[in-house]
């Protein structure tokens, strides 16, 4: 029998892998950036991890179902947009369910297209995608837009505790309550039957769309929520897409152990990813280096990350193959011995 | 090559034939709406920027094809690289029209093939490389110009003149990639191990087909597309700047969808995305003459565009049951 | 084989009948897939269905269990009404990353909200426990598990719903002996606790062994139906085939015309985890079939020998010459061919005509300097076809069209394009029906007598039986023994695959 140790340590050891990578990165971090772990600088790099963290999991929930939301660098942006430039008029309740509201309509049409009619989510959200850029453009006359009042930003933003503020809380509980809802409700039991293999799970009569199109909801809301908390907090927005964030999100989630096959990896893992990514553009940032060399770090990372994952998974799938043999072995030994007694002989 | 041999390679496998044929329908359609409502549309000067338009999407979209067709879906780093390429041309511009623009077909290439081991070799998802690598990209080229547009000092005229007194240049090179490209993947061992390798990678492995060889190869086709286009870009303008060519990568990959190539891999033809890229085209020119402001535009075309990707996704649905 | 007999089971009236099909027929458009079908199955009986591949089986069960309508007719019985049929297929459908625990409760109807762990993790437990998966944790992941235990949580799926009715898919297809023997003591529990067992399977010594009922399918019609008393295997096979059927004799290739020279040699060979120490010869005109459960390694060594999984240790020498293997690229060109087991997802192109097929993995022999000729290639797909025994006015059509048989004979049919000086081939007639079984068989030793060395892989007595000439038994990764198998019996070689000692 399989020790309780290893079990738990296959399971989560690539989540395990990114944390602990991730408080590496922070202590190198504190050791190498002046001032980095002052009150001041952890409350800028909560302020970076909650709406990455945000925005990650929500791409998570899509890629563990095997598909991809290349549309939130769309309606990232276009929520924060629409927040702000409807603020003064309609007042800012209904400004930002607007924004947000706009920001599910997108994850629906990628949802129905996807989980209903079938297409590849690469080319929906590749459409979808253009649109929200293209309404991001429409709503806002193609310029910068400003909202009068910036006190509803500075309450969002005003620390609690030293290095929290409401934004951060709000949008890491949303991330801790999807977290329970995936580990404990049927939804989240289906996603990673449908991205392990849709075609079985339709067939075995799972509720694919709908799952799927929660999915792609879930997806846009957390960016849209994540991009309309920003624009308050900023109380200024400006069209075009945010390829940024798509990024920085995808490397998180990657980092964090889930595939893009689908079927594997936890939202933790992707937390952790986004920690981890937080911590080092915080860093780099604090350190003074310039923000497209940040954005080219990114990027290597990315592709660091990517070459990486095969070896990795493959060290670890060589350890449970080990264990795998060890383990058939012994029982197939013990059920061997017993059907000698029970059958007294061969066919 | 023989007729026969040519007109096979046209028909292509009958699988993609209806949504080729379809967007041709659509495309004549289109055009024949156009010219009968709008009055600047058949104009001379309309109709050459049109074909200028087309054409560059449709360099960028049937090397695009290769990467698809190979199973790897698409590649996200287009815009970046065709920027890149256009400072890469104005920057070489001094040495001559044909030094530059060789220099920056290798310049697409190189990157294409670069992503293409990263991808074929060490088996990383496309999507991810190239994003990563469109970011990478992006920051090379900011440090290399500092933001700056790059002016190029060559005789560019040659590649901006007419052929026979209509045809531009750039779409006389457009149609030659095309049939170069479709007979490279229809005649020849090489796209036939890549049609068959994006359609079941595990049995095209069992085949003995290598597998860094196959993706390397579409990624450096795509590149030195890319390129290409990128100097022809450059070259209409004599500049280069970040921001060129931003539009052709969304472009590119609405020509190689719309055009019947599946994403799956294995399926659809360098001419399906060729047909798919003017239509592409046709409908930016159209949406702009309409009088639809540049928002206005991109909002329609991202509208229309998900509408042909749900109508295909219908019809595959309808034929597969 | 002597089949045991099963304890006798005392019909009631019909209130024992628990799905039946009354006159049931399927169209779909003109073409009718089912004539009128009439039959019972009643609790506490196993019930074998069986038929070749497109008699209908899988239609008569999906319109049983209330998935398809049927055209005309009707389905009756407590069960149908209330939709109590479960269902087991032959693919496996967990989900590799989750638990265990997760993909049985997944097996059970779809709900919405909340999962209830608790009450599930007793149902989950009794359910591993009679699938004889005692030693199994609930919240290990599936991908932990070796294959034959994942079918075995598969046959776990279909019990946790405790429906009245279980239908069982070739439910030890892929299987060994030791579970063979699991499945079936399930299969005659269940039947013991009253519920009813459709029992689909290829494997006539199985429903010689097992089934209260028999029933056979042909073309859309009921071909015989009774007491599996009433029955004798030659009678099955006649009753599936409509014909009577001759034994495939065996034609061996005299020793003059062997080149001993020709051989495949073996020695040694080590992957440590997989196999140890493997050794055995392939001779020019023979057939050599490795034998050995699943895990047994002799899969591996195929692979191995394919290029697919390099050894560490040990040599090979193919016509007295050494033998690398580092990769597929390499043993293509030295000639080796190879059928993998997966048709599917390796053997074939699915959505590519046979023609495309068969030249796959011969484009040098269809091009010259590069450039594809189509007439060739239409040339060495209808030599390709004709030598398999594939209908040549059906090879522009795709694969996919096909049942399991034609698509294994495409399989073949590309693997020996290359012209290979070696083919290997693992489990050749997996999910094949009968007819296209004797086909495959007799392509294989022709080919022998044509001086290609043959190396197949299989779990199926009966087919080494009619097969190969030479045996050779594997067990935990080593090589056991190595036989004449026309001079040996089935127990000696049973006994080396489940114990390991020659007998």
């Amino acid at each position: 029998m399989i020790n309780s140790v290893t079990r738990s340590t296959y399971w989560g050891a690539r989540t395990l892998l990114t944390w602990l990578v991730a408080a590496i990165a922070y202590v190198a971090c504190t050791m190498a950036v002046p001032g980095f772990s002052t009150i001041g600088n952890l409350y800028a790099l909560m302020q970076i991890f909650a709406t990455l963290a945000l925005v990650s999991a929500g791409l998570a929930i899509v890629m563990i179902a095997g598909e991809f939301d290349l549309s939130i660098a769309a309606t990232y942006p276009l929520a924060g947009l629409v927040t702000v430039q409807y603020a003064d008029e309609l007042g800012l309740p209904v400004s930002i369910a607007l924004g947000v509201g706009l920001a599910l309509v997108i994850g629906l049409i990628n949802g129905i297209a996807t989980g209903a009619v079938r297409i590849a989510s690469l080319a929906v959200t590749v459409a979808t995608m253009m649109l929200g850029i293209g309404l991001g453009y429409f709503v806002t006359g193609n310029n910068v837009v400003t909202m009068a009042d910036y006190r509803p930003g500075l309450q969002l933003t005003e620390p609690i505790l030293g290095a929290l503020s409401l934004q951060t809380i709000l949008q890491l509980g949303l991330v801790a309550v999807l977290i329970l809802i995936v580990k404990r409700a049927w939804w989240g039991r289906f996603l990673y039957a449908i991205g392990s293999d849709g075609n079985r799970a339709r067939s075995s009569g799972l509720p694919v769309s709908w799952s799927v199109t929660v999915a792609f909801l879930v997806s846009a809301g957390f960016a849209g929520i994540g991009g309309a908390l920003e624009g308050v907090a900023l109380a200024t927005g400006q069209p075009g897409p945010n390829n940024a964030y798509l990024l920085q999100a995808a490397t998180a989630v990657l980092v964090g152990g889930v595939a893009l096959t689908g079927g594997r990896g936890s939202l933790v893992g992707a937390v952790g990813g986004a920690l981890l990514l937080a911590i080092l553009n915080n860093g780099l940032s604090l350190a003074g280096v310039a923000s497209a060399t940040i954005q080219l770090v990114n990027g290597a990372v990315l592709i660091a990350v990517v070459i990486c994952d095969r070896p990795l998974r493959r060290l670890v799938q060589r350890g449970s193959d080990r264990l795998v043999i060890r383990d058939y072995e012994t029982t197939s030994a013990a059920t061997a011995a017993e059907a000698i007694h029970s059958d007294g002989g061969n066919t | 090559m023989t007729l026969t041999e040519l007109r096979s390679a046209v028909r292509g496998s009958r699988r993609n034939a209806t949504a080729t044929s379809m967007v041709t329908v659509a495309t004549i359609g289109l055009a024949i709406v156009a010219t009968v409502t709008i009055d600047a549309f058949p104009t001379a000067s309309n109709l050459r920027g049109l074909c200028l338009s087309v054409s560059l999407i449709g360099i960028i979209a049937v090397g695009l094809s290769f990467i698809t067709i190979a199973g790897q879906v698409f590649s996200l780093s287009i815009p970046a690289l065709v920027a890149l390429c256009t400072i890469a041309f104005a920057s070489s511009n001094y040495l001559g029209v044909t030094a530059s623009v060789l220099l920056t077909v290798a310049l697409g290439s190189t990157v294409g093939a670069i992503q293409g081991v990263v991808v074929g070799r060490f088996e990383a998802d496309p999507i991810i490389v190239t994003i990563a690598t469109a970011a990478i990209l992006v920051g090379l080229g900011q440090l290399w110009t500092n933001g700056q547009t790059v002016l190029g000092t060559g005789d560019n005229t040659v590649l901006n003149m007419n052929l026979f007194g209509f045809l531009p240049f750039q779409t006389a090179v457009f149609l030659t990639v095309t049939i170069a490209l479709l007979w490279l993947l229809r005649q020849t061992v090489f796209g036939r191990q890549l049609t068959l390798f994006g359609l079941n990678e595990r049995a095209g492995l069992l085949s003995g087909y290598r597998r860094t060889m196959i993706v390397t190869a579409a990624f450096a086709i795509s590149g030195a597309t890319t390129g290409l286009a990128g100097a022809l870009l450059a070259a209409q303008s004599n500049q280069g700047l970040l921001t060129s060519g931003a539009s052709f990568g969304f472009d590119a990959i609405v020509a190689v969808v719309v055009g019947g190539v599946a994403i799956a891999g294995g399926i659809g033809t360098p001419l399906g995305a060729a047909v798919g890229a003017v239509f592409a085209g046709l409908l930016n020119n159209v949406a702009a003459l309409a009088g639809l402001s540049y928002e206005m535009q991109l909002v329609t075309e991202g509208a229309l565009i998900l509408l042909v990707v749900l109508m295909s996704g219908f019809l595959r649905a309808k034929s597969a049951r | 084989m002597s089949p045991s007999q099963p304890t006798a089971i005392e019909y009631e009236t019909t209130e024992s009948v628990l799905l039946a099909a009354h006159s049931v027929t399927k169209k779909y458009g003109e073409v009718t897939v089912l004539h009128p079908v009439d039959v019972e199955f009643r609790s506490g009986e196993i019930h074998a269905l069986l038929g070749e591949n497109g008699a209908g089986k899988s239609t008569l069960v999906k319109i049983l269990a209330g998935i398809i309508p049927a055209t005309t007719g009707r389905v009756s019985g407590r069960a149908h009404d209330n939709g109590d049929v479960a269902m087991v297929f032959q693919e496996l459908s967990v989900v590799p990353q989750l638990s265990v625990l997760d993909n049985l409760a997944l097996a059970g109807r779809s709900n919405r909200g909340w999962i209830p762990y608790r009450r599930l993790r007793n149902r989950a437990r009794s359910a591993l426990d009679s699938a004889g998966l005692t030693d199994v944790h609930l919240d290990r992941p599936v991908e932990t598990l070796a294959l034959a235990q994942q079918q075995l949580l598969e046959l776990a799926r279909g019990l946790i719903r405790d429906a009245q009715v279980l239908v069982l898919d070739e439910p030890t297809a892929t299987l060994s002996d030791i579970e063979i023997r699991r499945v079936h003591t399930v299969t005659k529990n269940l039947a013991a606790a009253g519920h009813a067992v459709l029992y689909i399977t290829h494997r006539l010594g199985e429903v010689m062994e097992l089934a209260d009922h028999v029933t056979i399918l042909r073309s859309g019609r009921v071909a015989a139906t009774g007491p599996r008393r009433d029955f004798t295997l030659t009678a099955i096979v006649d009753h599936m085939l409509g014909k009577s059927r001759e034994t495939v004799v065996k034609a061996s290739v005299s020793r003059h015309d062997r080149d001993s020279a020709n051989t495949l040699e073996l020695t040694a060979l080590t992957i440590p985890g997989r196999y140890e120490d493997v050794h055995f010869t392939a001779r020019d005109g023979e057939i050599l079939a490795l034998f050995g459960q699943v895990g047994s390694g002799a899969d591996d060594v195929v692979r191995s020998l394919a290029g697919l999984l390099p050894p560490q240790r040990g040599a090979i020498t193919l016509r007295g010459k050494a033998l690398a293997v580092p990769s597929r690229v390499a043993t293509k060109r030295h000639g080796i061919g190879y059928v993998p087991a997966d048709r599917a997802t390796e053997g074939v192109f699915l959505n590519a005509a046979v023609t495309t097929n068969i030249s796959s993995s011969a484009l040098d022999r269809i091009s010259s300097r590069k450039l594809l000729r189509r007439k060739r290639e239409r040339d060495l797909a209808r030599t390709g076809a004709n030598d398999v025994r594939f209908n040549p006015e059906r090879l522009t059509e795709d694969v996919s069209a096909f049942s399991g048989g034609n698509q294994q004979k495409v399989a073949i049919a590309r693997a020996l394009a290359m012209q290979p000086r070696l083919l290997l081939m693992s489990e050749p007639t997996r999910g094949v029906d009968v007819g296209a079984r004797a086909e495959i068989y007799q392509t294989l030793r022709q080919l022998a007598a044509q001086h290609v060395l043959v190396v197949v892989y299989s779990t199926d007595i009966v087919e080494i039986r009619e097969l190969a000439d030479q045996g050779v038994t594997m067990y935990r990764g080593r090589t056991v023994g190595s036989h004449r198998i026309d001079d040996t019996d089935d127990a000696t070689l049973i006994t080396e695959i489940l114990h390991g000692e020659p007998a």
